[in-house]
């Protein structure tokens, strides 16, 4: 579903942020980006599909998306690509939704713009979203505003809004950070149910490492601005390589490896 | 609520204070107040009378609390040099004061956001850049010395601009508008640097916010996206700074009545001053002070509600 | 950019700043002399900028005007900026109760816009230098009240301060070594800036007839005296005029880029 050759992202003044990496993602998979903070992993998956902000710039010698080659199409297909196909859990969930809006407006600007439905249908499909990822009382939430919610309330309407307009991608910029570990559970289990049923690729950003072995298929190491190892996580846990990554393993099983 | 209740309050207890101060100050003018109101006629006996009835005998906390009860009432005196009663006065010349304030603000605020969100929006290309160093020099320009450039430049080579006086609404609309123009226009240079920035800076930090990057992912046009959020906050944000605002408007109108001879508030105060008429400064000042006071108030409470909501369930 | 936008401030700077200084030892003629016979003269080579309705050299007097808005400018935003800030940090130190009283008094002066407070005080005080530099400095002084009380209020629990707090430094100290170095740059920042208000705000007092008074020469008064004469000598208004812009831009400009300077400062300090 994704495939990218060679990308790298650095600043306007050409200082390098990411070293050139490859990346791919098969339908049904769900790959983990694992690194500490700093280590480029978010800015790698938002240049990936063009998501960085301006005053980064990333190049690349191709970007390959659902079959379609990012840099080539034009600004409509991209908005249409990433509108309907791609979910973003953010890592931050203060800013994420305008505290000036009404959320239901906001968590609407996909689906209508895509044409996924009417405004009721849309209502209705947030209705039963926020429901879905365990919010008692929809109406309300909806129609109030993203200050009236705690944190993890906040993360559940960003995950809500992520699977509006039925994606088949979703990245999952740190999703449980802000959770307990009880709440952590649930919405990991959630995803990987999505992933099971419908069949969705995600995309798992994190800096944990139990994390990525218990739930991904395939994962690849940032360390400081480099992609420097990628592999099945079953192998990667077995049979880590780089030395980096041989002492995370090391620390997460806390026994020692050959 | 409680918030509210205590800015209030302070407002109030501010008013009485910055009325007591005025008061004070001008009981130590020197040189006696009536003596210089009475100039060439100011012969002993009618001195002493002047101050008998003025009250002016008693001591100064008496003539104070006098003052002040009868100010409650909207009685500010007599006007020394006048003759006529202060608030008469006040309220013949606050229709221009107040037409000219309204239309300095109708001019400045459209044309700063405009250019605001513009420059925002190109920052750092040559239209963001011309913007900023005009303002910048406006900045550095006294007001009155561009009311003397437009006065000679522009009102004394174009008809329809008078170089001086007002002409009431009620006589002409247009000719009044006409008339209360190029004051505003110098008014709003004066206002219009601030409300750039001001425009300028909230829409800059607006678009580096994490909503605008929930509207790429969710496939916004990026117009529509601005419109739908930093805009919004663009237009709010010179709300923060109106109390600051009207606060310098106040003290560019004195300037530019006084320049294009309009009868208003401004220039009142001002000849009010240069004859020493106690009780017309006194009752100006207040007055002005008051309305500052007041608007202030307004905008904090207004500010504090908002945030109240905001804040509320803030984990 | 900014380079030369701190190059050309300098530059800007330069100009009233060279003729202030050596009007103190030298004009080419006395500000008062007057030359009936020499009015309105443009610029030649006996007057450099010509004369005015008195037949006075304008040089001269602008050399004498920019020694007195520098000097004006400078004093009175000093006085503001050490009453103020001993006010705010008082303020922003003291117990709540005092902290009120100081709050509201400076709420209080804020209140009043910058002329009418001004006037209010020459009115009082009489016209002249002296009074008008009292004036601004008393309009100066809310202004870094309120900043030094909300710059240590933000950092009142600060780890740094907290540690100093519990080691047991007498507060006097803790301002002096903790707060001040960290709150100065703001305060120069706004040092500069005012400056330029200052001179704006001398110069429209002047120009109302409430501040520096004739014979003496000041960029407000000059421009007051060119205005009667606008009609049929225009030239008046613009020696005065620009050599003020200019001043008050060469000032505002290194106050931005100074403010530049210091955030990135600030930035790389954490």
């Amino acid at each position: 579903m994704i495939n990218i050759t060679q990308l790298e992202v650095h600043t306007h003044e050409g200082r390098a942020l990411v070293q050139p990496f490859d990346f791919h993602l098969k339908k049904g998979e769900i790959v983990g980006i694992f690194g500490e903070s700093g280590s480029g992993k978010t800015i790698s998956t938002q240049a990936m599909l063009n998501l960085l902000p301006s005053a980064l710039v990333s190049r690349s010698i191709k970007k390959i998306v659902e079959d379609r080659n990012l840099d080539m199409l034009s600004p409509r297909e991209y908005r249409k690509l990433i509108g309907l196909d791609v979910g973003y859990i953010p890592q931050n969930t203060t800013e994420f939704l305008h505290p000036l809006v009404k959320i239901k407006h906001q968590m609407l600007e996909g689906y209508v713009t895509h044409q996924c439905g009417t405004k009721k249908q849309g209502l209705k499909r947030a209705t039963e979203l926020l429901e879905l990822v365990g919010l008692n009382n929809p109406k309300k939430i909806l129609n109030g505003y993203v200050f009236e919610l705690s944190g993890g309330m906040r993360q559940r309407v960003n995950i809500a809004l992520s699977l509006m307009t039925k994606p088949r991608i979703i990245i999952l910029d740190e999703p449980t950070t802000a959770l307990d570990s009880i709440t952590e559970h649930e919405v990991m289990e959630f995803f990987k149910n999505i992933n099971q049923e419908e069949g969705v690729s995600l995309i798992l950003i994190t800096h944990n490492m139990k994390l990525i072995e218990k739930y991904t298929d395939r994962a690849y190491v940032f360390y400081q601005g480099e992609m420097v190892e990628t592999n099945d996580t079953k192998m990667l846990f077995s049979e880590p390589y780089h030395p980096h990554t041989r002492a995370l393993v090391q620390v997460t099983h806390g026994e020692e490896v050959r | 609520m409680k918030e509210i209740i205590r800015r209030i309050a302070s407002s109030i207890v501010l008013i009485i204070v910055v009325s007591f101060v005025t008061f004070f100050m001008l009981m130590l003018i020197p040189g006696d107040a009536v003596e210089i109101s009475l100039g060439t006629e100011a012969t002993p006996e009618r001195v002493t009378e002047l101050r008998a009835a003025l009250g002016m005998d008693a001591p100064w906390y008496t003539q104070y609390m006098s003052w002040f009860t009868h100010a409650l009432a909207g009685d500010f005196g007599v006007s020394f040099t006048y003759g006529e009663n202060v608030t008469t006065l006040l309220l013949s010349r606050l229709p221009v004061t107040l037409s000219l304030m309204l239309m300095a603000i109708v001019i400045a605020v459209p044309l700063a956001l405009t250019i605001g969100v513009i420059a925002a929006l190109k920052q750092n290309k040559t239209f963001d850049i011309i913007a900023r160093t005009l303002m910048q020099m406006g900045d550095a320009m006294p007001q009155f010395w561009i009311a003397l450039i437009f006065l000679v430049y522009i009102a004394a080579q174009i008809e329809i601009f008078p170089i001086s006086g007002f002409t009431p609404f009620s006589e002409s609309v247009y000719g009044g508008v006409m008339s209360l123009f190029l004051p505003a226009v110098v008014l709003a240079f004066g206002m219009i640097a601030t409300l750039i920035r001001i425009v300028r800076s909230s829409m800059l930090h607006s678009l580096k916010q994490d909503y605008m990057l929930m509207t790429r992912v969710s496939g916004v046009h990026p117009v529509r996206a601005i419109i739908k959020y930093p805009l919004r906050d663009a237009l709010i944000a010179p709300l923060t700074v109106i109390g600051i605002q009207i606060s310098g408007l106040i003290s560019g109108v004195i300037v530019v009545e006084s320049i294009f001879s309009l009868p208003g508030v401004g220039r009142l105060l001002f000849s009010a001053v240069l004859k020493r008429d106690l009780f017309l400064i006194l009752g100006l000042v207040s007055f002005i002070v008051t309305s500052v006071i007041i608007i202030t108030l307004i905008t904090d409470i207004l500010y504090i509600l908002l945030n109240k909501k905001m804040r509320r369930n803030e984990s | 950019m900014r380079k030369y936008l701190l190059i050309l401030s300098i530059v800007l700077l330069l100009i009233p700043s060279t003729l202030g200084l050596v009007s103190l030892f030298y004009t080419p003629y006395p500000i008062t002399q007057m030359d009936l016979g020499n009015r309105f003269s443009g610029m030649s080579t006996e007057h450099l900028l010509g004369t005015d309705q008195f037949g006075r050299d304008i040089l001269s007097r602008l050399m004498v005007a920019s020694r007195y808005a520098l000097l004006l400018g400078t004093v009175s935003v000093t006085l503001g900026l050490f009453i103020g800030s001993l006010i705010g940090i008082i303020s922003a130190l003291s117990k709540k109760w005092i902290s009120m009283i100081f709050l509201r008094f400076i709420d209080g002066m804020l209140a009043f816009p910058g002329i009418v407070l001004a006037m209010m005080f020459v009115v009082v005080f009489g016209d002249g230098i002296y009074s008008t530099l009292v004036a601004i400095a008393i309009f100066m002084i809310p202004i870094f009240a309120r900043l030094t009380y909300s710059l240590i209020k933000e950092q009142q629990h600060a780890l740094y301060i907290v540690a100093a707090k519990s080691i047991g430094l007498s507060t006097t100290r803790i301002v002096w070594r903790h707060y001040l170095p960290v709150i100065l740059p703001r305060l120069v920042t706004q040092f500069s800036a005012s400056i330029g208000s200052a001179i704006l705000i001398e110069s429209a007092l002047s120009y109302l007839g409430l501040g520096v008074v004739p014979p003496n020469a000041s960029f407000g008064l000059m421009l007051k005296e060119a205005q009667s004469f606008m009609l049929s000598y225009p030239y008046l208004i613009l020696p005065s005029g620009i050599l003020l812009v200019i001043t008050v831009l060469g000032l505002n400009l290194m106050g931005d880029t100074l403010n530049d300077r210091l955030m990135k400062l600030g930035d790389t300090n954490d």
